[in-house]
């Protein structure tokens, strides 16, 4: 009786929940009321719902009838095909309906498909010697993970391995594409095998097929496909338009080019630096952007792992979650109006996290070699949570998250809390929520401060005393996890330091010191009072003349 | 059986809540220290009164009650002292600065600090401080976190009521704070607010409009209790956020943990290690979704997950289910119908923009880099090619896309972007002719102007437009300067002249308001 009252509640709770937040989120939201009322392209979503519907018949009949699990011509070459052809159906129905142009001009559509071609080989190679760079790395070190995990993990590795050279190579002014080239083709070379392997899959391995995909995944994938042509073909343009990327991420990238090395000044900017391989190698622009949008690229696979191994989400969810995310609009926003390098951290995040399920697998699976296997995770964590704060330093909160994380596996909650309480003394320590200028409100962080450190000690006291064998190797474990998280870091913070010269602020080593004019009142009201002497001498000497 | 989990909950609770108060009285009692002293003032001076009661007894009662009360008075006149210095530092002018108007505005400037923080969650989803595709997160996380919760709840109704009592308490501080901030109104004034707004329309002509304003004022009044409370122990500046975070850090921590009791201590750590970056993120990034892109991913695989995956199949879990299902066709519809709108679905005729002319004519090879520059920023190419050819000359740049064209540009430019340096320097050099003197003196030869700079200002004391116009005082008629280039266009003839004469110009009659000015100094 109090049970079923008690769910009656409970659902008609949810359901008003749902509603309401679903009729304000409406409410405040009215571009898509007007997205709606306005919508120009029916012409072109019939177009595409046919495409679609005759790839769900041709599937439905022909494959699934069959039970076929894979399909010689479903690879990625077809569906690159396919993203191509709904890019030319899309272009077409703009000019139509914006430059009145009739028919398609053959000489046009020629020039757009080889201009998708040449941008898309250019990144693809870049994401080959990524991939080619991190599987050696990976190899050299006798790095063990699941199979459905390596190509991502792989590509973050070779991302941070190749950021790192070029960082070398910038110090000395030699990013050059002469520098640069002849280093991607080698080490594709010398992983020949692994490289075309990686060809070969991504382009021409028939793609593996899951039975139980029904019309939602079918849907979600084929709309994925179209937001993704649609995103790369804005792409291509000569000049980005967002705000951020042209004061700031790709303006880095286009000074790294013109400099062939570092540019002084900003917080670390590896992700900029591997952008800057658009201009170095190609001179386009346009590479540059798709290596800023990659990011997202890359993390529907990294965000499909985790919904596939890690959650055990079924094949239709997955896709559905992994379209969900990819048509937020502030993820396409960042995806081909605004380039910044959120993406390019998100993927970079989204490896950490498959980093720590791969590592747990590990250890739940009870093997032997747990504890040196451990070492190697906690190494590789560190390393991209390190390389993630030199793509931007809000990823310092992912640093705090991991070691929560690590001792709760091996101490439980009362370490997690011992964390939570040590971080928040870290982050008002070192005055962090005074970059945003929020500590001016909070008048007794001081004081908390102190009193977290406190809690936390007590804390990490009292989860020692209870299980003491607990203790020391998450300890342990963290050291290591510090030291390597420090060290893709410490390049960047020497850079700092040398720049400002010799200053040990946070501030000094986190943003270095820019070479822009100084924006000094005193200097310029000095100056200025300097010219009226001068000018006031000219006269007179031009008056005793 | 529910009486049983009843005894069950609290034993567990005991222990949680224990903490947790050790958590807000440590901190509490640390932040002000005044409570302490005052309290051993008062100890001292109670064994310095017996010792003159012992002495003096009989010939002193009457002045010993006079002492009694002056220092009675002492007391609370320095108590006053101290509470008034309290209050003058909580609601101490707060100083514009640029940070404020460029960062603080995703998180909004509610008068109370606490709620602040409290209204992200809610704030980042319905976009109430920022608008715009470059925030919107949709409204998955928002509309599922609380449900999941209860799905886990289903057999622990205190569990599940209190989930349903915070949610119900966040969404009233939530609509209620985002209600008066948006309006600029007082708390109090908003329930009449709301029925001028029902009164004014019909149900038929907007129903959902009218129904959120009237749920709206139902939970108003679950917020006003809140408010006043919130009133006196926060302000713009108080003592208490950072505890209370921490605080709800913790019980929510508990909560989570009895929410995943069937999974392994792996995955928990990863939910856990979610939860503790969505923590930090709150009091660090000033509500920045990209900031937090990570909670986003996670959040919503981890939403489809717990909708999705489950053994046995109950009547809310499929009703929840079929929600989701319904809700994310929804979200493909107008997602899509977005993006083909290309983000800027205002009128019919941009709303056919999915692209751009001239990004289309260059990539069909109609157009080169030049010509879609030339496009872009119409007018702008000879005032550039002028600022590259000498290498020396600096610029001083309020916002614009120009640096990007500008060669050496980290070496030239100084960029002021919410006027912070002018402000500073046009508080010693007033004189507008003198300042451009001033600019020249110091190397500067060029001056790029960003004409919508005031649109980001969302500051209640709205200090960047202010600043701004001072600014664009100091250009106007200014000698010292010369316009070189601006796509903004004026009208030379009056409004109502049958044949308009038209040209580029900052200042007159703005026919077309443009986006850049660029000037030189002389």
């Amino acid at each position: 009786m109090w049970e079923k009252i008690y769910k009656s509640i409970l659902a008609i709770f949810i359901f008003l929940w749902i509603g309401f937040t679903f009729m304000d989120y409406w409410q405040n939201h009215l571009q898509y009321l007007l997205a709606i009322k306005f919508f120009q392209y029916t012409d072109l979503t019939v177009l595409l719902i046919l495409l679609g519907g005759a790839m769900w018949w041709f599937y439905h009949n022909k494959i699934q009838a069959r039970s076929l699990n894979r399909y010689p011509w479903f690879n990625g070459l077809s569906v690159f095909l396919l993203s191509t052809l709904v890019i030319m159906l899309s272009v077409y129905m703009f000019q139509r309906k914006v430059m009145n142009i009739g028919l398609p001009i053959p000489f046009d559509f020629l020039h757009l498909v080889i201009n998708i071609f040449k941008i898309g080989l250019y990144t693809y190679f870049v994401l080959l010697s990524c991939y080619a760079m991190g599987m050696y790395t990976l190899g050299t070190f006798r790095f063990r993970m699941g199979e459905s995990a390596r190509p991502i993990l792989a590509l973050g590795t070779g991302i941070m391995v190749w950021v790192f050279l070029m960082f070398g190579l910038g110090l000395f002014a030699l990013l050059k594409w002469y520098i640069l080239l002849p280093l991607m083709l080698l080490i594709i070379l010398i992983t020949r095998k692994v490289s075309f392997r990686f060809i070969w899959n991504t382009l021409f391995e028939p793609i593996p097929l899951d039975f139980r995909l029904n019309w939602l995944g079918a849907l979600s994938f084929y709309v994925l496909l179209i937001v993704v042509s649609l995103n790369f073909i804005q792409l291509i343009i000569p000049m980005p338009k967002g705000w951020d990327s042209v004061s700031l991420y790709l303006n880095l990238s286009s000074l790294v080019n013109d400099y062939s090395g570092l540019v002084k000044g900003h917080q670390p900017y590896n992700w900029s630096l591997f952008m800057a391989l658009g201009f170095i190698l190609f001179e386009k622009t346009e590479v540059a952007m798709a290596l800023s949008s990659v990011g997202g690229f890359l993390s529907i696979f990294a965000l499909y792992y985790l919904c596939r191994d890690w959650l055990k989400i079924n094949v239709n969810y997955s896709l559905l979650c992994v379209l969900l995310f990819y048509l937020l609009p502030t993820i396409s926003h960042q995806s081909y109006l605004d380039l910044k390098i959120d993406l390019g951290l998100l993927f970079i995040m989204l490896v950490i996290v498959i980093l720590l399920v791969e590592w747990w697998k590990y250890l739940a699976s009870g093997e032997e070699r747990a504890v040196e296997v451990s070492r190697r995770y906690v190494i590789l964590l560190g390393l991209f949570t390190g390389f993630a704060l030199g793509v931007k330093l809000t990823a310092l909160i992912a640093f705090f998250s991991v070691a929560g994380a690590i001792w709760f596996v091996y101490s439980g909650r009362v370490a997690f809390l011992a964390v939570f309480c040590l971080s928040t003394f870290a982050v008002l320590l070192f005055r962090l929520d005074d970059i945003p200028k929020l500590r001016q409100f909070h008048l007794g962080a001081e004081a908390f401060m102190w009193t977290m450190l406190v809690l936390g000690v007590l804390l990490f006291i009292w989860s020692a005393r209870k299980e003491k064998h607990r203790f020391w190797h998450p300890m342990r474990l963290s050291v290591l996890y510090g030291c390597f998280f420090l060290l893709p870091v410490l390049p960047w913070l020497t850079k700092n330091y040398m720049e400002t010269g010799g200053e040990l602020s946070t501030r000094g080593l986190m943003y270095g010191k820019t070479q822009a004019p100084k924006a000094n009142v005193t200097t310029f009201e000095k100056k200025w009072e300097r010219m009226r002497a001068k000018e006031k001498r000219q006269r007179r000497q031009k008056k005793g003349k | 059986m529910y009486f049983r989990n009843m005894i069950k909950f609290s034993k567990h609770i005991i222990f949680k809540i224990g903490l947790i108060c050790l958590l807000v009285l440590g901190t509490f009692t640390a932040a002000q220290p005044s409570y302490a002293e005052s309290f051993q003032q008062k100890t001292e001076q109670t064994q310095q009164q017996k010792k003159k009661q012992q002495q003096k007894r009989k010939q002193q009662k009457n002045k010993k009650q006079r002492q009694n009360k002056a220092q009675k008075n002492k007391q609370k006149q320095a108590q006053e002292k101290k509470k008034a210095k309290q209050d003058a530092e909580k609601n101490a002018p707060i100083k514009s600065s640029p940070i404020r108007e460029e960062i603080q505005r995703y998180m909004g400037y509610e008068p109370i600090l606490a709620e602040r923080y409290i209204t992200i969650p809610y704030d980042i989803s319905m976009n109430t401080n920022m608008q715009g595709g470059f925030v919107d997160i949709g409204y998955f996380i928002f509309m599922f976190l609380p449900v999941i919760f209860l799905l886990g709840f289903v057999r622990r109704p205190l569990y599940g009521f209190s989930i349903m009592v915070f949610s119900i308490l966040l969404l009233s501080i939530s609509t209620s704070s985002s209600f008066s901030v948006k309006r600029g109104i007082e708390a109090e004034n908003i329930p009449p607010n709301i029925d001028t707004f029902i009164n004014a329309v019909k149900f038929s002509d907007y129903p959902v409009s009218v129904t959120c304003a009237k749920v709206y004022k139902g939970l108003h009044k679950i917020y006003m209790p809140i408010y006043r409370g919130m009133e006196n122990i926060s302000g713009k500046r108080d003592y208490v956020t950072y505890p209370i975070l921490a605080s709800l850090f913790v019980l929510f921590f508990f909560i989570l943990q009895k929410r995943l009791h069937q999974m392994d201590k792996y995955k928990k750590s990863i939910i856990n290690f979610l939860y503790l970056f969505s923590f930090i993120w709150l009091i660090l990034a000033c509500g920045i979704i990209w900031y937090g892109y990570l909670m986003l991913v996670l959040g919503l695989a981890i939403v489809v997950a717990a909708l999705t995956n489950n053994g046995q199949q109950s009547w809310i879990r499929r009703g929840t289910l079929g929600m989701f299902v319904a809700s994310a066709l929804i979200w493909i519809v107008i997602g899509y119908v977005y993006r083909i709108s290309n983000h800027r679905p205002v009128t019919p005729d941009s709303a056919k923009l999915l692209f751009d002319i001239p990004s289309v004519k260059y990539q069909t090879g109609v157009f080169d880099r030049k010509d879609v520059v030339n496009t872009l920023l119409p007018g702008a190419e000879k005032a550039l090619e002028e600022i590259n050819e000498d290498e020396n000359a600096l610029v001083y740049r309020v916002g614009t896309f120009f640096p990007y064209l500008i060669y050496k540009n980290d070496k030239r430019v100084l960029q002021d972007n919410q006027l912070g340096f002018f402000q500073n320097l046009i508080q010693k050099i007033p004189h507008p002719i003198s300042l451009a003197e001033a600019l020249k003196a110091s190397g500067y030869r060029y001056i790029l102007v960003d004409l919508n700079t005031p649109s980001i200002d969302k500051t209640p004391e709205k200090s960047l437009q202010r600043k701004f116009m001072s600014f664009m005082v100091f250009l106007f008629g200014n000698d010292k300067l010369e316009l070189l280039a601006t796509d903004r266009v004026i009208t030379l003839t009056p409004p109502d002249d049958p044949n308009p004469i038209y040209t580029h110009g900052v200042f007159g009659n703005i026919h077309n308001p443009g986006t850049y000015a660029i000037y030189k100094v002389k």
